[in-house]
C-alpha cells in the first residue's frame, strides 16, 4: 500500500471510530501521521500528533543517559490510553483537551505553533507552561504518561526490546504479562460481560 | 457419606477471601455442601502476571468506582461534614473483588494479636470518646486457631523470645525463615546499639514447598501482586483450592448478592446479580458473611424486611458502628550506597529477597506520666519494586516543581541505582468511635442499581498522638542504621486495606450485631466471618486473625452441624 492511500486508510476508519481499537494501535505505524481523529462518546477529537511528538521529545529527550520518549514510543502508548474504553472519559479529555490548549496557548504567546519555535524557544515555552496551573496539571500527566510507556512491559507496545527497563538496570518480574493476560484482557477472563 | 448418621447441610458463603476460606474449606471437607458466591471474576494462578500496569494502574481486580463508588463523608475545615462519591476524587476501598478476595494481593505481615488486645477496657481504662470494649473471648481461645492457620495456610518464620511475645502451643513456626537482605542485618545492628529489641517478621509465604504449593522464587513483587508459585497463603490457594478437591463446594464467581431474604429470624435465601445480567437466588441451611468489612456491613442494611426494618440483624442499630482501621502512619529513608563498601552495596541493591524485620518493643509505652498505654508495631520493609510508581513519585523536586528533560534523567538513574528506599510501616489501634460508621447512601446508586455505602470517617486524636510517638521510634533506628532523607508521616486518612469492625461482636445483644461465635444475635442462621466482628483491631496487620477466627467458627458449626 502506498504512503498516501495507508494515510487515507487510517485516517478513513479512525474517523469512523472502528479502526483504533488496541491491537491496532500496537500493530500500526502511526509514526508516518501528523494527526488522528479519536472518537470519545460519540465526539471525535483532532489529535495533533506532529504537537505531541515535540512536546513528549522535550520532555523527555533522547540522550547519553536515557533513551527518549519518541524511542519508547511514549506517542503510541499515549493513544492507547486515549482508545481505553475501560478508562473514564473524563481521563482522555483531560489528555485531548489540554494538547489542543497547549497549543492555542502557544499560537497566542508566539505567534506561531509549538513546533516551529527553535529548540531553546520550545525549551522555555514548557518553562512557562509548568509554571501556569493547568500547564503543570497537563504536563504532569504527560510525564507519567512517558513514565508509564517507558516502564510498561513491551506487550503494552511501548518500551521496545525493554530498552526503558535496560538502562536503569531493571529486570521486571517473573511471570511476565503476555497480550492474554495483559490490561485489558485480563477482564475478559471468566468474564465475558467485561 | 460413610456415616449414615452424618447430617449434610448446605452452606452459602458470600465471599471468598481470609474471612470465607477456612468456613469453605472446614466445612466442604467434612462433607456439608459449600456454595460460594463471589462478586468478583475467578482468576487462577496461571492468569496473574507480574504487569505493573494491570496490577497497580488500572483497576483489573477492583471496580471501577464510577461503577461500584462508595460515598465519603469527611469532615471539612469548619467541622461541616461533606459527602462526595469517590469517583470524584477520594480514596478506594475495594481491595479484590476476585476469587480469593484481597489475600490474594497481601505482603503477609502475619502478626497474632497478644494477650491485652483482648482486654484493651479492662487494661488500659477509657479513653474519652472511644468506643473501646474488651473482647467476649480471650487470647487462650483463639491461639489454637492461630496455630492452625501457621500450619494449615503456612506461615514461615523463626521464633524469638521478647518482652511482648504472645504465648504458642508450637515451639516454632512449621516453615523456617525465608531469605533475607543485608539491611536486616543493618537493621539488627542499628537496633542492638539502641537497645531496642528486633524480631524477625512472620510471613503466610512458603519457605519450601508444601502439599502441591511450591515454595516462595523471590519474584521481587509480592504486595499488590499474586504469587507466580503459589507460595503466598491467599484463601483461593491455601484453602479453596482444597475445599474444591472434596467435590462438596461449588464456588460461583462474578455473583454479586444484593439481597439476603428472611422469614421471621432466619434467612431463606441469598439474591445475587450474576454475569449472564440476571438475577439468582440460593437456599442454604446456614448463611456466612465475609465480603469484608464496608461491604459486609452494606449487605446487612440492604436486607430490609418486616422483621427487620432497619437493615437484617440491625433491630439494635449496631450494624455498619463503630467501623475501624489500622491507624499509623508510614516512615522512610535512603540507604546511599556511597556510604558502603561496592561489595555491600551490591548485597543491599540485590532484589527480590525481604527484610523481614518488625519491632514490637513498644506494644505498650508509658505516658509522661508514667501512665501504661497501648502502643503498637514498627515494621520494615524496602520500597517496592514497581518502578513506574517509584518514578512518578520522582517527578518532582524539593521545592514542589515538576522536573522533566535530562535533570529528570539524571534523578531517576541515580534512584534506580545508586540507593534504596527503606520504609517502615506503623500499626496501632484505631480507636473506634461515633463518627468512624458504614450507612447506606439514600442517592448514589451502584451498576446494578442498589444503593451503595456511605462510609463517615474520623480519626481519634489519641491515635495520631500514639502514632507519633512511635514514628520517632522507627526513624531513629533508620537514623542509627546510617540512612539520609529519613522521615514519617501518621495521618488521619485509614489505610483502606486494612478493614474491619461494623458487626461487632458482644455478649450484649443490645450492643453488639454478633455473639461470640460470630453468629447474629437476631438470626438464626446467619454468621459474619471477615474483619467485621472485630470490636478493637490490635496494632497489627488483620489478616492472621481473621483466619483464625474464621477457622474457630468452622469448629463451632461443625459441632453445631454435628449435633
Amino acid at each position: 500500500m502506498k504512503l498516501v492511500e495507508r494515510r487515507f486508510f487510517l485516517k478513513t476508519l479512525i474517523a469512523g471510530g472502528i479502526a483504533l481499537q488496541i491491537p491496532f494501535v500496537y500493530s500500526c505505524n502511526t509514526e508516518s501521521l501528523d494527526s488522528l481523529t479519536i472518537s470519545i462518546d460519540n465526539n471525535n477529537y483532532n489529535i495533533n500528533l506532529s504537537l505531541l511528538r515535540t512536546i513528549l521529545d522535550i520532555l523527555y529527550p533522547n540522550t547519553s543517559i536515557s533513551p527518549g520518549a519518541l524511542v519508547l514510543k511514549s506517542d503510541i502508548y499515549y493513544l492507547w490510553i486515549l482508545k481505553d474504553n475501560k478508562l473514564e472519559s473524563s481521563k482522555k479529555l483531560f489528555l485531548i483537551k489540554n494538547l489542543d490548549k497547549f497549543s492555542q496557548f502557544c499560537n497566542e504567546k508566539n505567534g506561531k505553533s509549538f513546533q516551529k519555535l527553535d529548540k531553546n524557544k520550545q525549551e522555555e515555552f514548557i518553562e512557562i507552561v509548568s509554571h501556569t496551573n493547568w500547564g503543570e496539571k497537563y504536563l504532569s500527566r504527560v510525564m507519567t504518561v512517558i513514565i508509564e510507556s517507558m516502564f510498561a512491559h513491551p506487550v503494552y507496545g511501548s518500551n521496545p526490546e525493554k530498552i526503558g527497563w535496560n538502562w536503569i538496570n531493571y529486570k521486571g518480574g517473573i511471570p511476565e504479562p503476555q497480550e492474554r493476560n495483559r490490561y485489558p484482557e485480563i477482564l475478559s477472563i471468566n468474564n465475558p460481560k467485561s | 457419606m460413610s456415616n449414615p448418621k452424618f447430617n449434610k447441610k448446605k452452606i452459602c458463603v458470600i465471599g471468598s477471601g481470609a474471612g470465607a476460606g477456612p468456613i469453605i474449606y472446614e466445612l466442604s471437607k467434612v462433607g456439608h455442601q459449600v456454595i460460594v458466591l463471589e462478586k468478583g471474576p475467578w482468576y487462577k494462578t496461571k492468569d496473574y502476571a507480574k504487569d505493573e500496569i494491570a496490577l497497580t494502574r488500572r483497576d483489573v481486580v477492583t471496580p471501577r468506582l464510577e461503577d461500584e463508588p462508595h460515598v465519603i463523608e469527611t469532615k471539612n475545615g469548619n467541622g461541616k461534614w461533606i459527602a462526595k462519591p469517590n469517583y470524584l476524587g477520594g480514596q478506594n476501598f475495594w481491595n479484590g473483588s476476585v476469587v480469593g478476595g484481597s489475600s490474594n494481593f497481601m505482603s503477609g505481615y502475619f502478626h497474632r494479636l497478644k494477650p491485652k488486645d483482648f482486654r484493651l477496657l479492662s487494661t488500659y481504662g477509657k479513653i474519652e470518646k472511644s468506643n473501646v470494649v474488651d473482647w467476649p473471648i480471650e487470647y487462650k481461645d483463639l491461639e489454637p486457631f492461630y496455630d492452625k492457620v501457621e500450619k494449615v495456610v503456612g506461615v514461615s518464620g523463626k521464633v524469638i523470645k521478647h518482652k511482648f511475645q504472645e504465648p504458642r502451643s508450637s515451639d516454632n513456626f512449621p516453615f523456617p525463615p525465608l531469605a533475607e537482605n543485608y539491611a536486616s542485618e543493618l537493621l539488627d545492628n542499628a537496633c542492638k546499639k539502641l537497645k531496642i529489641e528486633i524480631i524477625p517478621m512472620p510471613r503466610a509465604i512458603l519457605s519450601k514447598p508444601f502439599e502441591n504449593r511450591n515454595s516462595c522464587y523471590y519474584s521481587n513483587f509480592c504486595g499488590s501482586y499474586a504469587c507466580g508459585s503459589d507460595a503466598k497463603g491467599s484463601s483461593r490457594v491455601a484453602l479453596l483450592n482444597k475445599a474444591l478437591e472434596t467435590n462438596n463446594c461449588k464456588i460461583i464467581d462474578n455473583a454479586k448478592v444484593f439481597y439476603l431474604e428472611t422469614k421471621s429470624d432466619k434467612i431463606l435465601k441469598a439474591h445475587y446479580h450474576f454475569k449472564d445480567g440476571k438475577d439468582y437466588s440460593i437456599e442454604a441451611d446456614i448463611f456466612v458473611v465475609a465480603a469484608q468489612a464496608i461491604e459486609t456491613s452494606r449487605l446487612l442494611l440492604m436486607s430490609k424486611s418486616d422483621s427487620f426494618p432497619n437493615g437484617l440483624a440491625n433491630n439494635n442499630g449496631q450494624v455498619g458502628k463503630n467501623l475501624i482501621f489500622s491507624a499509623g502512619g508510614i516512615g522512610s529513608g535512603i540507604i546511599d550506597y556511597k556510604n558502603f563498601t561496592e561489595e555491600d552495596a551490591k548485597k543491599i541493591h540485590f532484589p527480590g529477597v525481604f527484610i523481614n524485620r518488625s519491632i514490637h518493643h513498644f506494644y505498650e509505652i508509658e505516658d509522661e506520666n508514667g501512665k501504661k498505654l497501648k502502643g503498637g508495631t514498627i515494621d520494615f520493609l524496602f520500597e517496592h519494586a514497581n518502578p513506574i510508581g517509584k518514578a512518578i513519585r520522582n517527578k518532582w523536586n524539593k521545592y514542589g516543581e515538576l522536573v522533566y528533560g535530562e535533570e529528570y534523567q539524571k534523578k531517576i538513574y541515580a534512584y534506580f541505582n545508586k540507593m534504596r528506599k527503606i520504609k517502615f510501616e506503623i500499626f496501632i489501634d484505631w480507636q473506634p468511635n461515633d463518627n468512624c460508621f458504614v450507612s447506606l447512601d439514600d442517592k448514589i446508586k451502584d451498576k446494578w442499581g442498589d444503593p451503595v455505602a456511605r462510609l463517615r470517617l474520623e480519626s481519634h486524636d489519641h491515635d495520631l498522638k500514639i502514632g507519633k510517638i512511635l514514628a520517632k521510634k522507627g526513624e531513629s533506628v533508620l537514623r542509627k542504621m546510617g540512612c539520609r532523607r529519613v522521615n514519617s508521616y501518621i495521618g488521619t486518612l485509614p489505610p483502606p486495606n486494612l478493614q474491619a469492625g461494623g458487626c461487632r461482636f458482644g455478649n450484649n445483644p443490645k450492643k453488639s450485631v454478633l455473639d461470640k461465635n460470630c453468629k447474629a444475635h437476631e438470626v438464626k442462621n446467619l454468621y459474619v466471618t471477615d474483619g467485621s466482628f472485630m470490636p478493637t483491631g490490635g496494632s497489627v496487620t488483620y489478616t492472621w486473625t481473621i483466619y483464625a477466627n474464621a477457622f474457630r467458627v468452622a469448629e463451632h458449626l461443625k459441632d453445631l452441624l454435628n449435633r
